[in-house]
């Protein structure tokens, strides 16, 4: 189970005032369900994501993953996460087994074991083919394939994909959809985000919305159509972030409009 | 212990294959020390060759016939210069020319100064002996002549020559070929630097630009363990790339025939005492490299900062030769030019003791300490983490 309880976070920017990525999300992520993430490019999705993954330290908030707390424990927190970050960059001279092997080893999996997880999420990813050639030259897909099976490769209880489509085409993308919904089926807490409409409603069975670093609503589809009072769920998604927006252009007026934090 | 080795293993297979770091153990490493002798070989056996040789150019020869014969019993051999001797010194093709005027015996017998021209180029070294021996010819020559004058006018010569001076060299043939091997302290301190380079930089700038950092540090790891295991893997590939240049030297000088003898010694007992102070070295200076690199966001950019910590390692050698400063205790808490010194030492044939290798030792422990705490310090800090360029 992944909580998150008002997080925030301000980045230090030099001679300006801080810039808030992040304003308040709170949102918790059940076991067996998969939550989506929605919102608009700089919405703060990412940096949530990063201060759930421990990466970050949240400038306010508090974020659990299966009761353990993102600050005072990281390490176990990161030890049952398995995360496809916003970079995803593999090690070119070595090959797809390589690259998963050397987090498998990192993780304190060896031998025979390890191998056999490799193959299990070769078979699942569709890679075996790919498995023992250089990552060098990779297409995206295929990369981003390798990248998922490396923060796979513990085999986490919680999984938190951050725009895990972006770039694919749409055979990769119904093979990762496959993905999740396997990992859905094991009983994992899966959270992804995503920009995309479609893709979080074809997939989730609860969606939080972020708008401009807060949580503007959170709940299944019909949920959703139902407080926009919208009879499509893109409108409904395009109604509630964009009310987000006005609701902050009035209430705070220096909230940058696209607060995104470190990314490039 | 087990993320420390897998880290080390990954690093040193990652590097195994990249092209780049193996030319450089191959070109940098293996070749640095034949080459380099063969250059100074050929350097010094030219400049032995003409100071043996004892040839002079004379233009002429036909109007001083009393100098040539004291050149003749110094035992110097006398070639005639030709025609256009001023153009041939200009292109260096020519070392020195010594040319006596017409009308130079008959000045002589007048008891007046014999006009002699000394024609030479200073500005290429190898000319320094011809240039020495056309001098030493003309001067003594002009030195016997007067004394003859004196004697015919019953003066004692010693009027003349209040100081009489004795030339002792005291640089022994050892010191002289130090002076000459330098380029061994100086090539292996530049390899202490470059033979990890490439690794150094690819562990961090490289982790920054491949978007592979954030996913690392995703690990449940204590990032010292992963950044000791970087460290040791720069460290090795440094380590063995310094090694193989150093044995490059030994086995040149050992088992290649050498035209002339140096007078210096460096054998498996040198090849042993430059590895205690080249090792450690090459650990700290790993360290800094990473250090620094890891403020790169790309191979690139980490590489133009490594590129000023080279430039300052290699001024080392030549600072301390140039400035003659001498061996002294201070030196050795001064990373680098403390091994300088040491290896001069060694080198010299001069007498090494524990402090030599313990302050160096002690110097390069320290300071990696500190470079891989700062590292751990960054590799937190999120412009660093996520800052891609």
């Amino acid at each position: 189970m992944i909580e998150a309880q008002s997080l925030a976070k301000h980045f230090k920017v030099k001679g300006k005032p801080d810039k808030v990525a992040v304003e308040n999300v709170s949102f918790t992520a059940q076991d067996g369900q998969v939550t989506g993430l929605l919102g608009p490019n700089g919405a703060g999705k990412t940096t949530t994501l990063r201060m759930l993954s421990t990466l970050i330290e949240p400038t306010s908030g508090h974020g659990r993953i299966d009761g353990k707390d993102i600050r005072d424990d990281a390490m176990a927190v990161k030890a049952s996460i398995g995360v496809l970050s916003d970079a995803r960059g593999l090690y070119t001279r070595l090959t797809a087994r390589e690259n998963i092997r050397y987090y498998g080893e990192l993780r304190g999996i060896t031998g025979s074991a390890l191998e056999a997880r490799i193959d299990k999420l070769a078979g699942l990813m569709d890679m075996d083919a790919l498995l023992d050639r250089r990552t060098d030259g990779f297409s995206q897909g295929e990369r981003m394939k390798v990248a998922i099976a490396r923060a796979l490769i513990h085999e986490p209880r919680n999984v938190i994909l951050d725009e895990p489509t972006n770039g694919l085409d749409v055979m990769t993308t119904r093979s990762l959809r496959e993905v999740i919904r396997k990992l859905r089926e094991e009983g994992k807490c899966v959270v992804f985000s995503s920009h995309i409409m479609q893709e979080v409603s074809a997939l989730c069975d609860d969606i939080v919305i972020v708008s401009n670093g807060r949580v503007v609503a959170q709940g299944n589809a019909q949920h959703l159509l139902d407080i926009s009072g919208k009879s499509s769920l893109e409108e409904a998604f395009v109604h509630l972030s964009g009310e987000g927006e006005t609701h902050h252009a009035s209430d705070d007026s220096i909230m940058p409009s696209t607060a995104r934090g470190m990314s490039p | 212990m087990n993320v420390f080795r897998t880290v080390f293993k990954k690093e040193i297979m990652d590097s195994v294959r990249d092209r780049r770091t193996i030319a450089m153990i191959l070109v940098a490493s293996i070749l640095t020390g034949p080459l380099v002798l063969m250059m100074l070989n050929s350097f010094v056996s030219k400049l032995s060759d003409k100071a043996e040789a004892k040839k002079v150019q004379v233009f002429g020869i036909e109007h001083a016939p009393s100098a040539i014969n004291f050149f003749q019993r110094q035992g110097a051999e006398i070639i005639k210069a030709p025609e256009d001797y001023l153009q041939k010194v200009k292109d260096g093709k020519l070392d020195a020319v010594v040319v006596f005027k017409s009308g130079f015996e008959d000045e002589l017998k007048a008891g007046k100064q014999g006009p002699v021209e000394l024609v030479y180029d200073d500005s290429r070294s190898e000319a320094g002996p011809s240039i020495g021996l056309a001098r030493n010819l003309v001067n003594g020559f002009g030195r016997e002549m007067g004394v003859m004058r004196l004697i015919a006018r019953g003066v004692s010569p010693e009027v003349t020559s209040a100081v009489k001076v004795d030339s002792i060299n005291v640089s022994t043939p050892k010191q002289r070929a130090a002076m000459l091997l330098f380029f061994i302290p100086m090539t292996t301190l530049i390899l202490c630097i470059t033979g990890g380079m490439a690794v150094a930089i690819d562990s961090t700038a490289g982790e920054r630009e491949r978007g592979s950092l954030e996913p690392l540090l995703l690990n449940p790891v204590k990032l010292m363990e992963l950044i000791l295991g970087k460290w040791s893997a720069v460290s090795l590939y440094t380590s063995v790339v310094v090694l193989l240049a150093i044995l490059g030297y030994v086995l040149t000088l050992l088992y290649l025939p050498i035209k002339i003898e140096l007078p210096i010694s460096f054998g498996w007992r040198e090849f042993g005492l430059f590895s205690l102070i080249a090792v450690p070295l090459a650990a700290m200076l790993g360290a800094i490299l990473m250090l620094i690199a890891t403020f790169g966001r790309s191979f690139k950019e980490a590489q133009t900062y490594a590129s000023y910590v080279i430039t300052v390692v290699s001024f080392v050698p030549a600072i301390a030769i140039f400035g003659s400063v001498k061996d002294a205790f201070w030196q050795l808490v001064v990373p680098v030019l403390g091994a300088n010194m040491v290896f001069m030492r060694i080198l010299r044939g001069d007498m090494v003791g524990l402090e030599h290798f313990i302050v160096p030792l002690a110097i390069s422990v320290g300071v990696t300490v500190v470079c891989l705490t700062l590292i751990s310090r960054l590799m937190k800090k999120e412009e660093i983490v996520f800052g891609r360029s």
